[in-house]
């Protein structure tokens, strides 16, 4: 038995097991609404798992922005919600006076009415508190550092420390940073995998490579460096060459009400019971496209050992709606209502091409 | 797909004018015609609606500049800004939170003391606010680092994408047609006149052109043999994610050459002026860039400390000689007509607007608009203007 800590979580004491992830061991105390959507207030939970989304945004001893599924608990931290203004206003149900985007046609044609309208949707629209710049979260300047190094990796996983291994082998300086507490990706959701994730990264350290977890590369920039975010320092590094290796994150699928929280991706649910030691829920569908049946499948296997019950396999077509507000409740699928507290959507995997995007310098190469 | 406001179908073979570019400036200008009467107008833009400097910039509104010429031209405008969004039927977000530039040396006090007086004299609105009075008007601002401002109250900011699609649609249902994806390649001339455009859709005849092209335009004038004496600068700007009001008006901090204002929606949008990093037509951003921005903001106003920056981007404008844009006909070639050479675009167009289609329709060119005309450099007359936010890289890239 692992030895347990605590934290608080809105003012309340949550237990966690060493080497959870907040989001984990707040899915395990059983909450589920994480955050509210900025204009409409709805409840959002934790979703992809991944970093990927806003879901599980958090506040943690005063620090904004962080992602509750990527941050361990440590012990003792001060954990808060982003409370919004007004946090019981139905926003979304008052559309006639909200519409998309604030566009505010129905405001505009009074230049004094849009004047105090516009502090009005001000106030519901941002949301989050101004963070307390002396917040322990805070503690020590902001810092910059500077390094060179032949190859960078960004992304920690198979591919990724691989890649590290044979460049350091032909005698190149190496250095890999990885967004997860601990290098691995995919790894990670897999039983067993921590052991041969952490196999993977001994070997890559002694071939001479250099992990920086927590890690996020930001992007690559035509002065010819590299940004790198860890905590509150930014690197910046000048590699002769970059290796993007950002592996694949979990693709979208759109459902009406699908941002409700207990709606997961499927990565988030593997990640909840290998990582977390986590039961997702107590009744689970899974909804999947033909690209995500393979991660279902998986999944469906990880749900069984986990506990969870499995009440029916969909597509996305099937689903005609998805029941209660700050949690899921049931689904009404090919006009039958069932009972459940996790929807799973497996829309299969997409590559995180983010960087690639924002980089297009032509000697850097990408791997999957 | 089709988009509001974007033309369906195929060019016609002739147009009564064409205006080469949807940003702020063309689109302005269309609509301002169609208004006025003009049919058969066409905009042709090389990307989509806004891909240049009119969604790339610090969307801020003020007409507080210290020389006749600027604050005539641009106090039209932003009378127009605070009725626009009523006379186009379409919201610009257009906020009258004001516009408060900060000193933080004497110099720079002094600087806003001879702005302010200047403004007595042109008849505009402004307030010469001491150190007190900058903190109250600007809370988050870091202690002791005002000594003073000067302050419109009737300025303020719009959101850039907002505005430009408000015009596109208010153009679009006056008759006017915005072909998206449509570049000019050659600029077809008889007898000295404009006989017609060729485009990557096929050639159309007009006897009236409008470069409108922003930092294309020095490009696109020299297709009709027209050398427009500008030089292209980019400008970076970032973007936080959304907190809390904090930040009411749009501020100018000359002692960190930076502006920057707080949307509605609650995020922290600014720009530094810093030059010389990539080549200046490069739309990519920097993260020295980004860095300057950040070191800087964060300086002034110490709670942006614990806010991350979620976007960042890098535009680019059209510098004249004088930083003053290039308005009228274009000398030696007959209906072509010039709206360049922008620094202010943003915040100028809806005035420009108003004082081109005047001309383009009464062939009268109006007082406010004449000091603009690109003679003003073979005369030797430069519009002298003192209370631009630029570094000094920028006035030197635009006269070298």
């Amino acid at each position: 038995m692992s030895p347990r800590v605590t934290f608080t979580f809105d003012g309340r004491e949550i237990e966690a097991r060493d080497g959870q992830t907040i989001a984990g061991a707040l899915h395990a105390a059983g909450v589920r609404t994480l955050s509210w959507s900025s204009k409409y207030r709805r409840p959002r939970g934790l979703r992809c798992g991944t970093g990927a989304c806003a879901g599980c945004t958090l506040v943690v001893d005063g620090v904004g922005g962080v992602a509750a599924c990527l941050t361990p608990v440590r012990g003792g931290e001060r954990v808060e919600r982003i409370r919004p203004w007004l946090p019981w206003l139905p926003a979304d149900r008052l559309g006639f006076l909200v519409p998309a985007g604030f566009q505010g046609a129905r405001w505009l044609r009074s230049a004094r009415v849009w004047r105090r309208a516009e502090r009005l949707l001000a106030r519901l629209a941002g949301q989050a508190p101004v963070p307390d710049a002396d917040a322990p979260g805070f503690a020590g300047p902001a810092v910059v550092g500077e390094r060179a190094v032949d190859v960078l990796v960004i992304g920690g996983g198979v591919t990724g420390l691989r890649a590290a291994v044979a460049e350091a082998r032909r005698g190149r300086s190496v250095l890999v940073v990885d967004r997860g507490p601990e290098p691995g990706g995919r790894l990670l959701d897999q039983p067993g995998g921590l052991g041969r994730a952490r196999a993977l990264a001994d070997r890559a350290t002694a071939a001479g490579v250099e992990i920086l977890p927590a890690a996020t590369g930001l992007g690559t920039f035509d002065e010819g460096v590299a940004a790198v975010v860890q905590g509150r320092q930014l690197l910046e590094v000048r590699a002769g060459r970059v290796i993007r290796a950002t592996g694949t994150l979990d693709r979208e699928v759109s459902l009406p009400d699908g941002d409700r929280p207990g709606v997961l991706l499927a990565t988030a649910v593997a990640r909840l019971i290998v990582r977390d030691g986590v039961r997702p829920g107590a009744r689970a569908i899974i909804v999947e496209t033909p690209e995500g049946v393979a991660d279902a499948t998986a999944v469906a296997l990880l749900l069984e050992g986990a506990g969870t019950r499995l009440v029916g396999r969909y597509v996305p077509a099937d689903v005609q709606a998805i029941h209660g507000r700050s949690a899921v409740r049931a689904v009404t699928v090919a006009g039958r209502r069932i009972r459940c507290d996790l929807v799973l959507v497996a829309g299969g995997p997409r590559d995180a091409d983010e960087l690639d995007r924002q980089a297009v310098v032509p000697q850097e190469t990408h791997v999957s | 797909m089709s988009v509001p406001g974007i033309a369906r179908g195929p060019l016609r073979a002739a147009y009564d004018v064409v205006i080469i570019g949807a940003g702020i400036q063309g689109l302005a200008l269309a609509w301002e015609l169609a208004r006025r009467g003009m049919r058969d107008i066409c905009v042709l833009e090389a990307s989509y609606p806004g891909a240049g400097a009119s969604g790339r910039n610090g969307e801020l509104i003020r007409s507080a500049f210290a020389s006749r010429e600027w604050a005539t031209l641009f106090d039209l405008s932003l009378r127009k800004w605070h009725g626009l969004a009523a006379e186009l039927d379409e919201s610009t977000l257009f906020t009258p939170a004001g516009y408060l530039v900060i000193a933080s040396t004497e110099a720079q006090l002094d600087l806003c003391r001879r702005s302010a007086d200047r403004h007595r004299e042109l008849g505009i609105k402004t307030a010469l606010v001491d150190e007190t009075a900058v903190h109250r008007l600007v809370p988050a601002l870091a202690a002791r680092f005002a000594v003073g401002g000067v302050y419109q109250p009737d300025g303020g900011f719009a959101h850039h994408d907002a505005t430009v699609w408000a015009y596109v649609r208010a153009a679009a249902r006056l008759g006017v047609e915005v072909h998206a994806g449509t570049t000019v390649t050659g600029i077809r001339l008889e007898g000295g006149r404009i006989a017609g455009v060729e485009t990557t859709q096929g050639p159309v005849s007009t006897r009236m052109v409008v470069d409108a092209a922003g930092g294309r335009a020095r490009e696109v004038a020299a297709l009709a043999g027209v050398v427009v004496p500008t030089t292209t600068q980019r400008l970076e700007a970032l973007v936080t994610e959304s907190v809390r009001p904090f930040l009411r008006p749009g501020v100018a901090l000359l002692d960190l050459l930076g502006y920057c204002h707080q949307t509605t929606r609650g995020e922290f949008v600014g720009g530094t002026e810093r030059h010389g990093i990539v080549p200046p037509d490069s739309m990519r951003t920097t993260l020295a860039g980004l860095r300057d921005a950040a070191a800087k903001f964060t300086r002034a106003f110490p709670l942006l400390r614990g806010i991350r920056v979620i976007r960042q981007w890098a535009g680019i404008v059209d510098v004249s000689p004088d930083l003053a844009p290039i308005l009228g006909p274009a000398p030696g070639v007959g209906g072509l007509w010039l709206d360049c050479g922008w620094v202010y675009g943003f915040m100028g167009a809806p005035g420009a607007a108003v004082l081109l289609a005047e001309a383009m329709t009464t062939d009268r060119v109006p007082e406010a608009l004449a000091p603009f005309a690109m003679a003003r450099f073979g005369l030797g007359r430069p519009i002298v203007e003192e209370s631009l936010v630029v570094d000094s890289a920028m006035a030197a890239g635009a006269s070298a």
